[in-house]
């Protein structure tokens, strides 16, 4: 004996194919992890620089360590740049998959796709501020 | 259901659903249980008993801190009462409690029958007790932990520590992420595979976002902590260097690897008590949680944050400046997810018509707390002021109010406010609004001034100190809040005791809540649900009152699954059904494996190493017999959704 499944009528994400699963997550995930690896990579090279074995220098090791850590950080700038920009497609795309504007959705919620592009972009854009705080360490902090 | 075409299965009658999931009786059925609500129970209870002792501890403590120049301890009996107290509190009491609640509630949460591996679920608890005997097993023989509950080298090595107290520690925390881990596991899995039709992630309770960031989180985090205790067991056996500098190792290495366990570890402690308070309280101010979506990817993002952090308990070490720059930034950053939070609460009690019962009394009072303690720690996020604090009271204050504040308070208002659907009963109003008032005027007095010892340069871990310090008067008023802090808790457990019996029948929704669990019976039927819910909002109890809800759950759908222990497989992110899953029954093998696994690590720590080899032929016997596969019913497989 089979009915009609009620849920169908109200789908949690009826416009989900309008943004694909991937540009979703790169969305999610993009800011956070290249904060991450930028976190790490930066501070371990700051610390291999200043203390590479036992006895503590006085100034780096080698020279290029503070180019580098900048060089790392435009790139996770650059890949949290891209990923709000995805994210804010996404959203734009997405953004009526259910009644209520942007207000209404941070209440919410509902609308699945379109919870998951404006949590991305809101997150690549907490990660990109966050990211800011870096930067007057690099300017101002002696390396060593 | 990519379409309205899809069908849902009607099965026909079939027997009793109260018949097909209920323990059986005897010892047999206690021991062999995998019912997530006995499980959850028996979480909570057991965390109870631990915070009872960990409290105890507590409070001989600060009778030999009382006053200056104490002789009621020594200085070897503080150093394991305090290195007990923290591994309690920390291991055995905070996160054990949260798993209670998450046990208890996630089926009924999210409109299941059980979790998604219900004899992993059993291991896990059986495993968590038995460490926690475990490493309570030297306390009586005078052997505990005895160099706190970071348990730094080289102290903790063999030249400096040559019993078997940071064995214990060493061996029990393996033992102990055992079920950290697997139990992580199951609520991840469970989340992914057995939502109710409907519940797709933006409908999800923020417990769950909560809990499920921290299982996600301690599967990366856990490996750090038994790894790191796996080294310095060996080291401390077998003469391995990992942390010794006269043999290439690093000292250090343990406070990194540590660390990388122990900070997410902290949030792992609170945000699922967020999450008890973000829907707990909402429930008390008559209206959903503002904010849902920031609040819900705050939660994640400070785990996040969480793991890039762990180097502000190491701002001492000498590392260069510009390394401690970055994780100085990142420990002032997360306190952005962390604000996100408080003013969603803030917002939903401003707007709200709050309504003053005891579970609304202890999740204010957490929001006031939270922000004290999140005030402390954005302080000691900065580099300059972290050299001043470190190792001072001030650090200590601050983490009582993080881990008493954030977790003991959301974790007791979170009983008062599930407390009718575990027992059916009604906790006492008076007595519960006396224990909040008692308890968080005990708490501050206990801790506030616990900042002015720091300040004034008290160093934590000392067993007793000279007068004349100025540290007198502040470690008084500390001894006294404890004591007071004490009536207050003892005065909820007697409350609980005595409710449990004489309460006042609850009903099924006595506070007129919103979620799934307050559409069944309290308590709960063993099967959770005699109808599997198909969810249509986050608010399936308020969608006629809410306006902005347009769609409407079907609480009473046709879906039964009464053909043996059965529940249905959703789809990860729109909860599509799209199987049913045959949940196994109850099994002794759990308790068992967890008995030899017990006898592999007692083996371990006492040298035995033919116990040991015996325990592990039991275990991997025990683990064979549960794995082996079982025959299918003999019938016709049909599926949910054709």
């Amino acid at each position: 004996m089979t009915v009609a499944n009620p849920v169908e009528d109200t789908h949690p994400s009826p416009h989900r194919a309008r943004a694909s699963l991937v540009r979703l997550i790169y969305g999610l995930v993009g800011a956070p992890l290249a904060w991450a690896v930028s976190e790490v990579a930066s501070s371990t090279l700051a610390q291999e620089a200043c203390f590479p074995k036992t006895e503590p220098l006085a100034s780096p090791a080698f020279a290029g360590a503070h180019l580098l850590q900048m060089v790392i950080l435009g790139v996770a700038f650059l890949i949290s740049a891209s990923a709000a920009w995805i994210a804010y497609a996404s959203w734009r795309r997405t953004r009526e998959e259910a009644e209520g504007d942007t207000h209404v959705m941070l209440a919410a919620g509902e609308g699945r796709s379109r919870f998951m592009a404006l949590a991305g972009l809101l997150t690549s854009i907490g990660f990109f501020i966050g990211m800011l705080f870096s930067i007057p360490a690099l300017i101002f902090v002696p390396a060593c | 259901m990519a379409d309205t075409t899809t069908e849902t299965r009607v099965p026909p009658s079939g027997p009793d659903l109260a018949a097909i999931w209920e323990t059986g009786p005897g010892l047999k059925g206690w021991f062999s249980t995998v019912d997530h609500k006995e499980i959850g129970k028996r979480y909570l209870v057991t965390a109870l008993v631990f915070l009872f002792i960990g409290g105890i501890e507590a409070l001989v403590m600060r009778a030999q801190l009382a006053q200056p120049n104490q002789t009621l301890l020594s200085p070897a009996e503080y150093n394991q009462l305090f290195t007990m107290h923290g591994v309690t509190m920390i291991f055995l009491y905070a996160l054990p409690m949260l798993s209670g609640f998450s046990n208890y509630l996630w089926p009924l949460l999210l409109g299941s029958r059980d979790m998604a591996f219900p004899r992993l679920n059993a291991f896990s608890y059986w495993v968590y007790l038995a460490s926690g005997i475990f490493i309570y097993s030297t306390f009586l023989i005078g052997q505990a932990p005895n160099v706190g509950w970071f348990n730094y080298v080289p102290l903790a090595g063999k030249e400096y520590d040559p019993g078997v107290n940071i064995d214990v520690y060493a061996l029990g925390l393996i033992f102990l992420g055992i079920s950290t881990t697997v139990g992580a596991i199951n609520f991840i899995v469970s989340l992914m595979r057995t939502r109710a039709p409907g519940m797709s992630i933006n409908r999800m309770p923020i417990l769950v976002w909560g809990t499920l960031t921290a299982s996600v989180a301690n599967l990366f985090a856990v490996p750090a902590l038994s790894a790191a205790c796996l080294l310095l067991w060996l080291d401390r056996q077998f003469g391995m260097h990992f942390f010794d500098p006269l043999g290439g190792g690093q000292p250090l290495l343990w406070q990194h690897l540590f660390w990388i366990f122990g900070h997410p570890w902290v949030y792992a402690l609170v945000l699922p008590a967020m999450g008890i308070v973000s829907d707990g309280l909402p429930t008390f101010c008559r209206r959903p949680l503002v904010g849902y979506t920031a609040v819900a990817l705050a939660t994640v993002a400070t785990m996040v944050v969480g793991f890039g952090v762990w180097v502000h308990h190491m701002f001492a070490t000498g590392m260069p400046g510009l390394a401690l720059s970055f994780f100085g930034a990142a420990s002032m950053i997360i306190a952005i997810p962390s604000a996100v939070s408080v003013f969603a609460w803030l917002g939903t009690i401003w707007t709200g018509r709050p309504v003053f019962k005891t579970p609304f009394l202890y999740f204010s009072g957490f929001i006031l707390l939270f922000v004290i303690g999140g005030v402390s720690g954005f302080m000691t996020a900065a580099v300059p002021l972290d050299w001043q604090l470190t190792d001072t009271y001030f650090v200590v204050a601050h983490l009582h109010y993080v881990l008493l504040g954030i977790n003991v308070f959301p974790v007791i208002g979170g009983l008062y406010y599930w407390f009718p659907k575990i027992t059916g009963r009604m906790a006492n109003e008076r007595l519960g609004a006396w224990s909040f008032w008692i308890s968080f005027i005990g708490f501050n007095v206990a801790f506030m001034p616990m900042h002015l010892s720091g300040l004034r340069g008290m160093p934590r871990r000392i067993y007793t100190y000279p007068d004349h310090m100025g540290w007198d008067v502040s470690n008084l008023l500390t001894s006294l809040g404890s004591a007071i802090l004490a009536i207050g808790l003892l005065l909820t457990l007697y409350n609980f005791w005595i409710s449990r019996r004489r309460g006042g029948l609850a009903g099924p929704n006595p506070w007129d809540a919103a979620t799934l669990e307050w559409s069944v019976p309290s308590p709960p039927p063993a099967y959770n649900f005699a109808r599997i819910p198909i969810v249509a909002s986050r608010h399936p109890l308020w969608e006629v009152r809410l306006k902005s809800v347009k769609s409407q759950s079907n609480l009473n759908s046709e879906i039964v699954l009464d053909d043996g222990r059965e529940t249905p497989a959703t789809s990860t992110l729109d909860a599509e059904a799209d199987a049913v899953l045959r949940m196994p029954g109850d099994s002794l093998w759990p308790a068992l494996l967890t008995a030899a696994l017990a006898g592999i690590f007692f083996g371990l720590l006492f040298h035995l190493w033919w116990l040991s080899g015996v325990a592990a032929i039991f275990s991997i016997g025990f683990l064979a017999a549960w794995l082996a596969p079982v025959a299918p019913p003999d019938r016709a497989e049909e599926p949910l959704v054709g």
